[in-house]
């Protein structure tokens, strides 16, 4: 368990995660039982402080897992009261209830960005091919060379192709789909 | 008689102009149907996506309440990848390049209602159609063709589901007719509400290489007319409907975009400050019916992306210069 998933625990306690983080670290809570063990620890860590004691002990690192289940179960209806907060809603109760108790005992100062970026990608294709000039498949040959550039392209040019018009095809199905020939 | 003929004649001639009318009038409703499905409904499904000889398997979710849209996409064969989509971002985590890429999302407008204006320029660049019912993931649905009348866009065909208005299978198409690429569901579900949890990732992208949109975005006057850079040829029909600054990932020094669209195709043009004057850039490529040309002006990458034919990139690319 890296420190830096501590940390992103630490700041969804606290309420303080990037929304864009939030969604990433709630699928990785859903899925990895020691990071809800992680959290029901920070939680135990709270009550105590609170005086609650012994009492909390025990299954508090499911009720996380059970939170998001019940939230599931929520109809329409029900999730409409949410509107303004996407995805950390179920969870959101459980941030603040453990939120103060945390930012006292871990210390922790800041929410590293998360690995940022990429001089090795970038200076790993200087050994590329020289010229790619007059490629018929620039996209396949260069795409490597211009990895960060083109992505960030793709992903750009979908949402404004998306808002306007008619989507032959899902635009983002060209993202998530596979390029056999890289093979 | 001579008389009655021409009459005769005339009649036909208007009852078949009406004939083509309704069909179109009736194609677009389908359209702006269809367009709307795709935005308000909670649908989940398993599709096929075909291309180039090539056939992946994926999963859509797609979410839709009173805080908005929220969606996302999932590869089922090669590596894993996923979209999820909501009212604010765009996140992107490719397993397979351990990166991760984040851009805001914009609000999608349904076709083309909010524009009727655009409505007869798009008749005089494509043509409108109503065919045959099909059946696709076991459901009824209507077959809609959209059809160029010139080599600069591609066509579009859909089988619109009888009762939901979702596109089932969607087409794009060559001026000729051929598929280029193709989305067709194989199960598809209405369900009243979708759960959270199936708009979470697999992957938490924790370790990957992150890019990042930056919040704050560089000042800019909207103007393409203060731009140093013109745009000087796109095949007609096109208009410039957005153009800016835009810094995609935190440690670019920013990009200017331009965007073209003729109603329903929309191309982008990239211009970005090139940090290695003699690195060669130029040529064309596809992936699937996205055609992207790039070339070095100045400097500059000028980078055109579109889901539009190769051509069309290519004009448009070769035609950027320095003011």
């Amino acid at each position: 368990m890296s420190d830096e998933i501590r940390e992103q625990v630490s700041a969804l306690v606290d309420d303080e995660l990037d929304k864009v983080e939030r969604p990433l670290l709630l699928g990785r809570l859903q899925r990895d039982k020691g990071l809800r063990e992680i959290l029901g620890r920070y939680q135990l860590i709270s009550e105590v402080m609170r005086g609650a004691g012994q009492a909390a002990t025990l299954g508090i690192a499911d009720r996380v897992k059970r939170a998001l289940e019940q939230d599931a179960a929520l109809p329409a209806a029900d999730k409409s009261k949410t509107a303004g907060l996407s995805w950390l809603k179920p969870i959101a109760g459980l941030a603040v209830a453990a939120s103060v108790a945390l930012a006292a005992v871990l210390a922790v100062t800041s929410i590293r960005e998360p690995a940022v970026e990429t001089a090795p990608r970038v200076a790993s294709t200087q050994n590329a091919a020289p010229a790619t000039r007059g490629s018929e498949e620039l996209w396949e040959r260069i795409e490597p060379r211009i990895d960060k550039r083109m992505a960030a392209y793709l992903v750009n040019h979908n949402e404004y192709a998306a808002s306007r018009g008619v989507q032959g095809v899902m635009p983002y199905v060209r993202i998530v789909g596979y390029e056999n020939r890289r093979q | 008689m001579t008389g009655s003929l021409a009459s005769g004649v005339l009649a036909v001639v208007i009852v078949a102009a009406q004939n083509v009318a309704w069909a179109e009038s009736d194609a677009r409703q389908w359209l702006e149907r269809m367009s709307m499905a795709s935005q308000s409904l909670n649908y989940s499904g398993i599709f096929v996506y075909q291309r180039q000889g090539s056939l992946e398997a994926m999963q859509i979710v797609h979410a839709r309440d009173e805080s908005g849209e929220r969606e996302r996409l999932l590869s089922l064969t090669g590596p894993k990848r996923e979209v999820l989509r909501d009212n604010q971002v765009v996140t992107c985590i490719l397993g397979d390049r351990q990166a991760v890429v984040v851009n805001k999302s914009r609000p999608r407008t349904p076709f083309p209602v909010s524009f009727p204006t655009e409505l007869m320029d798009l008749k005089r660049h494509y043509s409108f159609k109503v065919l045959d019912e099909d059946r696709v993931a076991g459901l009824t649905c209507r077959v809609v063709a959209v059809e160029p009348r010139d080599e600069y866009r591609y066509g579009r065909r859909f089988c619109v589901h009888d009762e939901s208005h979702l596109s089932l299978r969607s087409e794009l198409t060559a001026a000729q007719g051929g598929a280029i690429e193709q989305v067709m569901f194989t199960a598809v579900q209405f369900p009243q509400a979708i759960a959270s949890q199936q708009l979470l990732p697999d992957m938490d992208g924790a370790d990957f290489t992150w890019h990042r949109e930056p919040k704050e975005q560089p000042e800019t006057d909207d103007s393409a007319a203060d731009s140093r850079w013109e745009v000087t040829r796109v095949p007609d029909g096109f208009m410039l409907t957005d153009h800016g600054w835009h810094q995609l990932t935190a440690d670019d020094a920013g990009v200017e975009h331009w965007v073209y669209s003729d109603g329903l195709a929309s191309v982008s043009v990239y211009i970005e400050k090139s940090l290695q004057d003699s690195e060669a850039y130029d040529g064309v490529s596809h992936r699937g019916a996205l055609n992207a040309y790039g070339t070095m002006v100045g400097g500059h990458y000028v980078t055109v992306v579109g889901e539009v034919p190769r051509q069309t990139v290519e004009l448009i690319g070769k035609s950027v210069r320095v003011k």
